[in-house]
């Protein structure tokens, strides 16, 4: 059986696909987006996240890390030196106010399928079921295959949140088993595309077309960022190509700062993308209307 | 790529923006909007009528049989309290006697309300306006009487105390040398001391159809066939009588009303408003006396009934039970005959629920914490499996739900009975009700009530209980499940299980009252060395407990039935009449019910789970370490209080705590369906901690949970407070694994966020929850959308929110006017994100 690395499992989600749904978070991307709101699902390996402003200089956390990894700042609060800490999680269980945390859990498909289980009433009581996202699920290989392919023989409805970045071949293979693609649209322009995540659109723009013309239902998302995306010109492209396939409607996922207080217990610079303002907003959707291309904001 | 949910979602909640204002909606007709608005212009006051003209009877006939006495007094407040009729008055009669109005019942708590006197003025919240001319009449004429010389002899308060045998005293009384009692929360009686124990059927199939002058040609016929040589029928000579006395006055009644209303027409210009006053006139001559004919007959017979009741007693949670059934044939007919329009019904409907929010309890300052909200608790229940085994939901269902949404006050309280063959249509219609934010309605599921009702041990002279009368249960009060036939379902003793924890582990002595609460001897907690011995302890303290309830539950029916016979409520309950017994007496057909519930189920299953975790399991502490800390209120042992919170708890879908709590539910519902109550009946279980949680709190030592003394236990059957992480699917499946067979009487509030069924695709995901919670056979469950931002900032502008209405427990009432404890816990009950 295979296993993989997951770092949540979000149940009762309303906004990853039809009905009330468990999403399982799949740990590492090949993207490395600006404004990603979910920064420790970027790497594949397990990692500590310690929050500063919660912890109370209780020290305990000194006392059991086997590495001395753990640092203490003017303010008694305490941190840790990312180039000595393994990410083992010895200091969670004697953290009470819960500043450490880790993220990231090999996890078999069976122990996955358990949780999934448990809430199988739920979906069939709304039209819901189970959501792979990420990190970005299709870099799970043969762990994400195995999930869908153990949702489909239990009968749960499957949805596959993905930025689209993988060999065609994989990504064929998930489409054959997926019932529902959310497909991440960033930026239609190459070189603009590497600037923003790290990588250029080929591949991305290959399976989108893929997944188009197959008869796997297909939802366009946009996470729009002020000035990086939202340009009169890219959603124009963006509207162009996905009329070839009659898509006339996206989700738009605008900017927040939700996910800034994450960059800091990873010890990463924050993002510098901010949030819009509602009248910018407003305007930025209009283009998206004088394109023709509906939009679903989602919040 | 981007996801939408993220570490920190579990504190992320959208906030709601007001919006269950522009939901509301609006009232029918201009004359209904200006009793609504009526409603919120008019301070609340304390009507003092019922009980002057109660005590001016009573000073007359002492001396005389005490059901004559009661019906006398009856009789004298049916002939003389005021017959308010207003000009925005369709629906006439209050419950109170005048808007915004609570009566007074020295009868009953004549000492603990001539202490509140004072401060039922002036109290921060529920206070009262009281007259000076009223204020001066009851005490120059209505307390001396029943004060007496000073013993309070002829209040039901000073007989119940007496009559508690001594044994039992010492656990039901914090205090027992002190008159009148202070509140008792180990095993607690003392709403009684406030109000009857209420909850009784309304007996609509007698009432609406045979009326006051059916009952009273009954008992005629029963006096004029009586056999002499029966000892039996002869000592029912007295109720009969007073059957006859109750139903005469209760006629004349109906005939004030009926004249002040053609005297208002007499002088009446504007011909509509003319138009009403004779047809008022018309239906309150015809009821009470007569059957009810129309749909406006049939409500206002209801009305009638509950002023009436009101008259004998306190009327508690006594409600109309199921509107949509008894009242469909008259909206039918009226419809079909062209006597009445859609709108016109609408209209009615709205005046009816406004009815409810025009009267309330007054609590005294003694118990006011138990019943935060000062609701009467009148509970109307729609939809369900009917007699025939299909589903009843009609026209009338969606119209009074538009009614409720349209009016929205903190009374009546909605039911709405749910099953696995419901209409989509009507879950998605719930949805619309629970948007308004008001926690309501509480929604309650067939497919676990009906087969727990069926499987109640009988009682000792109850007929076996039939498929029909099962399927016509309702909610009275909170969720006391009444039948038809049904004598109802009286509340009477709310059970510390926290407390049951802390004596189980410190000898049977409380921290908070320094002294042995119970008679047997639970061992040394100190020396265990096993979770047999803590569940041994556990069960020796319980039982103990649950012998003196059942004492105190004989002992206050056996004084009810002597002291207190109701003759105008039994009238008309099935076989009363028939067997010349009062209610009280045992004369309904069916007699199981009560005693109550037990308060903190969650906290004491989350202390045995975390002492068989940490203490037998990974063995990081002994027993003697953690009575130590507990008696310490854990000052100074916060790393064992640490891995006490860590352990498992209940609400998060997690066996090892589910199973605990699973444990204490069946252990007390096991054991309250072998006992009996006074009327031949047996008693049931419940899980309703009203917002006694709070109180029962205070005297609650520090538990193996980690709770610290003092702090609230959790309400009703959910999980104790803030220890739901998992959100709503762990709450959904720890609850699913529940019994609800045994125990059906439960609440378990559900909080969502704000805005959560604001939207039609909300709505639809929500029926699916309510799906899921049918399939799982949870009993009940209401469900809060309110954001604690929203709640905030009432408390910061009480002004502004006058209209925000919360579920407390079992009732709703309104936020800003609760104490500022029960504000902040409501706050902070698990919010749990649907996104």
């Amino acid at each position: 059986m295979q296993s993989g690395m997951v770092y949540n499992i979000q149940r009762m989600s309303i906004q990853d696909g039809p009905g009330l749904r468990t999403t399982v978070f799949l740990k590492g991307c090949p993207l490395r987006c600006l404004w990603c709101s979910n920064p420790e699902s970027q790497s594949f390996h397990p990692q500590l996240l310690v929050f500063e402003d919660l912890c109370v200089g209780c020290g305990k956390c000194e006392g059991v890390c086997p590495h001395g990894a753990v640092t203490s700042n003017g303010n008694g609060h305490r941190n840790r030196d990312l180039s000595i800490c393994q990410n083992c999680g010895a200091c969670i269980p004697k953290c009470s106010p819960k500043a450490r945390v880790l993220s990231g859990k090999v996890m078999t498909v069976e122990e996955v399928m358990h949780i999934v289980r448990k809430d199988e009433l739920f979906y069939g009581n709304s039209g819901g079921g189970v959501t792979f996202g990420g990190g970005e699920p299709t870099s799970a290989g043969e762990f994400l295959i195995e999930l869908l392919d153990a949702c489909r023989r239990e009968g749960y409805h499957t949805c596959v949140d993905t930025c689209g970045h993988c060999t065609p071949q994989d990504f064929n293979r998930v489409l054959g088993l997926t019932e529902l693609i959310f497909f991440d649209c960033k930026h239609m322009d190459p070189e603009e595309h590497r600037k923003l995540t790290g990588q250029d659109n080929a591949l991305i723009l290959t399976n989108l077309r893929e997944a188009l013309r197959s008869k796997v239902p297909v939802h366009i998302r946009v996470p729009l960022m002020p000035g990086l995306n939202d340009s009169e010109e890219n959603i124009a492209a963006m509207a162009d190509m996905l009329r070839e396939y009659g898509k006339e409607e996206v989700d738009i996922l605008p900017s927040h700062a939700f996910g800034n207080n994450k960059y800091s217990a990873l010890h990463k610079p924050v993002p510098g993308t901010r949030a819009y303002e509602p009248d910018e907003l407003k305007e930025v959707l209009e283009r998206f209307s004088r394109n023709n291309l509906k939009v679903n904001v989602v919040r | 790529m981007e996801a939408s949910a993220t570490l920190a979602t579990a504190s992320t909640c959208r906030s709601c923006s007001g919006s269950s204002v522009s939901l509301k909606g609006k009232p029918e007709s201009e004359r209904v909007q200006k009793r609504l608005n009526r409603w919120y212009d008019t301070n609340w006051r304390i009507n003092i009528e019922r009980i002057k003209y109660y005590t001016e009877s009573f000073k007359e006939t002492e001396g005389e049989h005490m059901v004559i006495r009661r019906a006398k007094a009856f009789a004298n407040c049916c002939n003389k309290m005021s017959t308010h009729l207003h000009p925005e008055d369709f629906l006439v009669g209050y419950r109170d006697c005048d808007v915004k109005c609570a009566g007074l019942f020295a009868d009953w708590n004549g000492p603990q309300f001539l202490m509140d006197i004072e401060a039922c003025k002036s109290r921060e919240t529920e206070h009262y306006d009281l007259s000076p001319e009223d204020e001066k009449c009851l005490l120059e004429d209505v307390f001396p009487f029943w004060r007496g010389n000073g013993d309070w002899k002829r209040t039901m308060v000073r007989v119940l105390f007496d009559n508690i045998p001594e044994k039992l005293r010492n656990t039901n009384f914090a205090d027992a040398s002190c008159f009148p009692p202070k509140p008792a929360n180990i095993c607690g009686h003392d709403h009684r001391r406030d109000t009857d124990t209420g909850h009784y059927d309304f007996p609509w199939r007698r009432y609406l159809y045979m009326g006051a002058e059916g009952v009273k040609k009954q008992a005629e016929e029963k006096l004029a066939n009586l056999d002499p040589c029966n000892l039996k029928q002869v000592e029912s000579i007295p109720f009969w009588n007073a059957i006859i006395i109750a139903m005469d006055a209760a006629i004349n009644y109906g005939n004030r009303y009926s004249a002040e209303a053609l005297r208002q027409a007499a002088k009446c210009n504007d011909p509509v408003r003319k138009k009403e006053l004779l047809e008022i006139a018309e239906a309150c001559k015809q009821v009470p006396a007569k059957p009810a004919r129309t749909m406006h007959e049939a409500l206002q017979a209801y009305i009638f009934f509950k002023t009436l009741s009101r008259m004998e007693s306190a009327d508690h949670a006594d409600g109309p039970g199921l509107v949509d059934r008894w009242l469909l044939p008259f909206y039918q007919r009226d419809i079909r005959e062209g006597r009445l329009t859609k709108n016109q019904a609408m209209a009615l409907l709205e005046e009816f629920c406004i009815w409810f929010a025009e009267s309330s309890h007054y609590y005294t300052s003694g118990v006011q914490d138990w019943y935060c909200g000062a609701g009467s608790f009148h509970n109307l229940t729609l939809g369900g499996i009917g007699d025939n085994g299909r589903d009843v939901t009609n026209e009338l269902t969606y119209m009074v739900l538009d009614a409720y949404i349209h009016t929205n006050l903190f009374q009546p309280s909605l039911s709405v009975r749910v099953h696995s063959q419901s209409p989509e249509a009507l879950l998605r219609k719930i949805g619309e009700v629970v948007a308004l934010g008001g926690g309501q309605p509480s929604i309650v599921n067939d497919d676990s009530i009906i087969p727990g009702l069926l499987a109640l041990p009988r009682g000792d002279h109850d007929p076996d209980m039939t498929l029909e009368a099962a399927r016509n249960y309702y909610p009275c009060g909170c969720v006391e499940h009444t039948m038809p036939f049904h004598y109802g379902a009286p509340m009477h003793s709310y059970i510390n299980y926290g407390a049951v924890m802390e004596l189980a582990l410190n000898k049977g002595v409380s921290h908070f009252y320094k002294r042995k609460m119970i008679e047997v001897d639970p061992g040394d907690a100190r020396e265990f060395t096993s979770m047999d011995q803590v569940v041994e302890a556990v069960e020796k303290v319980f039982e103990n407990i649950m012998d003196v309830d059942e004492g105190l539950v004989m002992c206050q029916e056996t004084i009810e039935r002597k002291f207190y016979p109701t003759v105008w409520q039994s009238a008309f309950m099935e076989d009363c009449v028939e067997r010349g017994l009062a209610k009280e007496e045992g004369g309904a057909r069916y007699n199981f019910g009560g005693p109550g519930t037990c308060v903190g189920f969650a906290d004491i299953g989350d202390s045995l789970a975390a002492i068989e975790k940490v203490i037998f399991t990974d063995r990081k502490y002994t027993m003697r370490e953690l009575c130590d800390a507990l008696n310490a209120d854990f000052v100074g042992y916060d790393d064992l209080r640490h891995a006490m919170c860590e352990a498992p708890k209940f609400g998060n879908d997690n066996d090892f705590a589910d199973k605990w709590v699973q444990y204490v539910h069946d252990l007390y519902g096991k054991s309250v369906v072998e006992r009996k109550n006074a009327r031949g009946g047996r008693l049931t279980p419940g899980g309703v901690s009203m917002s006694v949680f709070v109180p029962h709190g205070v005297v609650c030592g520090a538990l193996p949970s980690g709770r610290k003394a003092g702090q609230a236990l959790s309400n009703g059957i959910g999980a104790a407070l803030g220890s739901e992480t998992n959100g709503i699917v762990g709450a959904f499946n720890s609850m699913g694994k529940m019994d609800f067979a045994i125990d059906n009487e439960t609440i378990w509030n559900v909080r969502i966020d704000g805005g959560s069924c604001d939207s039609e695709e909300g709505r639809n995901l929500f029926a699916g929850l309510i799906h899921t919670f049918i399939d799982k056979k949870i009993a009940q469950m209401q469900v809060s959308s309110i954001s604690s931002d929203l709640m905030r900032k009432a408390q910061e502008q009480p002004e502004n929110y006058r209209d925000l209405v919360v579920r407390v427990v079992g009732y709703s009432a309104n936020f800003v006017e609760l104490t500022p404890s029960v504000q902040q816990l409501i706050i902070q009950r698990e919010e749990h994100p649907m996104q």
